[in-house]
């Protein structure tokens, strides 16, 4: 009976087919990783931007008059809408037209309660992209009572 | 006396290499696309801080001098800054947030003291800062970071206005 001997670069082979193997499964693996840090990156400035324009928006209600036309000042491009507005904005979150917009942050008023409410008004930021809310805030604005010095003859 | 290997081992040795080879090259790739996927998240991370420590900064500087008329956007020897105005035994001190050579800068004096642009502290690496009064109650700031991008906070002044009667 013959012997079938099996050469030395056979065995060699194998090991580099079997290596192969293992290492296309770690790529796979690793690439999945890349993937996700690269989606995670972008969402990260995605969200981080936002935060500092909601904040913006925030800022012109908080201290304007406590309508929309305070914040209208300041993003002239914004829509208006029945009683809120959408400020657009392009994928560096500067203000644009409605065509060129990839984020959008929507203001609407939030109703009002309790004894202050003429003094109190509120609100609602959402800050959205492609309909997926990333970040929201809630702003007031506070018009201050003042003392009539008028009164008892001060 | 020269031996001739058959045809077979030949392409065996071939195979072996190129698939080596193969092997050698999705090594380098898949360490190349990891190492720029670390060069980009470094990037996005380090143009953040920048972006975030600014618009910080300026937001906490104005929230904690944020008195009746102490804050205003401000002509600092021709070059625009935020002033913000404090008074301590009776003498008034400005803090003076402006850009100079390539820096954020703050300054703090006395209104009768002498100095100059290069005074200043050096705060956060930027490539450019403007201040414009946007209402009397608003202040915005624009500044570029030192990767180009341009980005703008707005600056609320609560201590001003008021409505109605008690």
């Amino acid at each position: 009976m013959k012997k079938q001997r099996h050469s030395g670069s056979s065995i060699f082979l194998m090991e580099i087919i079997l290596d192969i193997l293992i290492f296309s499964v770690l790529l796979t693996v690793s690439l999945q990783i890349v993937m996700k840090a690269r989606s995670l990156t972008a969402a990260t400035t995605g969200l981080h931007l936002a935060v500092t324009a909601c904040s913006n928006v925030a800022g012109c209600f908080e201290s304007g008059d406590g309508t929309m036309d305070s914040i209208r000042e300041v993003y002239s491009m914004a829509g208006n809408y029945d009683g809120y507005i959408i400020i657009y904005f392009d994928v560096d979150f500067c203000e644009c037209k409605k065509a060129d917009a990839v984020y959008q942050i929507s203001v609407a008023p939030l109703p009002a309660d309790g004894s202050v409410s003429s003094h109190l008004s509120e609100v609602s930021v959402i800050c959205t992209r492609d309909s997926e809310e990333i970040y929201s805030l809630v702003a007031c604005h506070y018009e201050p009572f003042l003392v009539n010095t008028k009164i008892g003859g001060m | 006396m020269i031996k001739l290997h058959p045809a077979s081992h030949q392409i065996e040795a071939s195979f072996i290499l190129a698939l080596f080879t193969v092997f050698a090259a999705t090594a380098l790739l898949a360490v190349l696309i990891g190492a720029k996927q670390y060069r980009l998240t470094a990037g996005v991370m380090d143009a953040n801080y920048g972006t975030r420590t600014t618009a910080s900064y300026l937001t906490e500087k104005v929230r904690a001098s944020d008195a009746s008329g102490a804050i205003r956007a401000a002509d600092f020897l021709g070059v625009p800054a935020l002033a913000i105005q404090t008074s301590e035994g009776g003498t008034v001190y400005t803090t003076y947030i402006y850009y100079y050579d390539n820096y954020l800068r703050e300054l703090f004096v006395a209104d009768s003291s002498v100095y100059s642009l290069e005074s200043g502290q050096e705060i956060i690496e930027l490539s450019d800062f403007t201040v414009r009064q946007l209402r009397e109650d608003l202040i915005c700031a624009t500044y570029t970071g030192t990767d180009g991008t341009t980005r703008f906070v707005c600056l609320p002044i609560h201590t001003s206005g008021g409505k109605g009667d008690v």
